[in-house]
């Protein structure tokens, strides 16, 4: 293997199992997750000439899987209310059910901008960049979700957005 | 508990379950890109044998279509320019006129609609027939079907117009007909 085929495969080791979880809160459904992250990871291969020479290659497969990711959660959203189907993804392990429940009521993106915010840790500017969205539509995002998150959940909205 | 702590700590103990194979995942990517280069390049090659069928197709086609754009006369133009009668006396013509017995006084009468009438010396035997002989004017050209009874087959003449006081000259530019070009171009034709 190449010089370029071995440094794929420590980036892919390294960044993985961190986007597939990202990518699993957003969809919430494992398998899912999984085939989503590998799409990310398809796409970041194919390019890989390219994205290589970026500064932060892991940052675009990334900001790929999430995209694909609030895809995937507005397809499905739209596929239940055609079908009028309210079945909720199966999610395994110690979850706190009410919480993750109450996030599947969100939206693809602000589902995303809870992830990224709370999850990832990520500034907000980045969090546009993923996104695709201004830092103003994410602070909006954010201030939706909770209050969503709050009624549902029966909190108290403490911001802490800076 | 804050919801925001209460956030942090769910979505942090939920994403602990995720612990995918990277072995296993990579081999999966790999597969799955070089089936994903693969279908691309097989496109793009279908497409591109599907572009040069369609150009040896269609080409030629396309071709006559744009040719024929360009042979195909203009809108009928406006003849006013040479409307009117004429006559021209090929009494001392020679050659194909003398053989078909069509030497002597010819006159024709160009319309506004596009018709000629035309009359051959007297003795000849030849009439005009139905439907009239018509002729189009373009820029300083002419081209007419004229004489079909004498120029079966030939189809239209082309010629070059010149028009000076009552005098109108003609000079082929394209006629498979010799009587026609001996009786538009031995002589100039005068207003009458």
């Amino acid at each position: 293997m190449d010089d370029a085929g071995l440094e794929f495969d420590w980036l892919f080791a390294d960044e993985f199992p961190a986007v597939m979880r990202a990518v699993y809160l957003i969809v919430h459904d494992l398998d899912r997750a999984e085939d989503i992250t590998q799409d990310a990871f398809v796409q970041l291969l194919r390019h890989w000439k390219k994205v290589s020479r970026y500064d932060r290659p892991g940052a675009w497969v990334r900001r790929v899987a999430i995209r694909l990711a609030v895809d995937a959660v507005r397809r499905e959203r739209v596929r239940a209310l055609l079908e009028r189907k309210v079945e909720p993804p199966h999610m395994r392990g110690p979850v706190d059910v009410d919480v993750m429940r109450a996030v599947r009521q969100l939206t693809g993106m602000q589902r995303a901008a809870v992830v990224l915010f709370y999850f990832e840790d990520l500034p907000l500017s980045e969090i546009a960049n993923i996104l695709r969205c201004s830092g103003a539509t994410v602070r909006v995002h954010l201030h939706r979700a909770r209050k969503r998150l709050a009624g549902i959940l029966g909190e108290e909205v403490i911001e802490d957005v800076p | 508990m804050s919801l925001d702590r209460r956030l942090r700590d769910a979505l942090q103990r939920s994403s602990s379950v995720v612990d995918p194979d990277v072995g296993r995942n990579l081999a999966i990517v790999r597969r799955r890109t070089r089936r994903a280069v693969i279908r691309q390049r097989v496109t793009t090659t279908l497409l591109a044998a599907a572009m040069v069928a369609a150009a040896v197709v269609l080409g030629p086609r396309l071709l006559d279509i744009i040719r024929s754009q360009h042979e195909t006369p203009p809108a009928r133009p406006s003849p006013s320019a040479l409307v009117g009668s004429y006559h021209a006396d090929l009494t001392g013509a020679g050659g194909p006129l003398a053989t078909a017995r069509l030497a002597g006084p010819w006159t024709l009468t160009l319309n506004g609609d596009g018709s000629i009438l035309w009359n051959a010396p007297p003795g000849s035997g030849v009439t005009e027939g139905l439907p009239r002989d018509t002729y189009q004017v373009t820029g300083t050209q002419l081209v007419t079907n004229l004489f079909r009874s004498l120029c079966r087959g030939s189809g239209v003449g082309s010629y070059s117009w010149t028009r000076s006081g009552g005098t109108l000259t003609l000079v082929t530019v394209r006629d498979g007909c010799q009587l026609r070009r001996a009786i538009l171009t031995s002589v100039p034709w005068r207003a009458r």
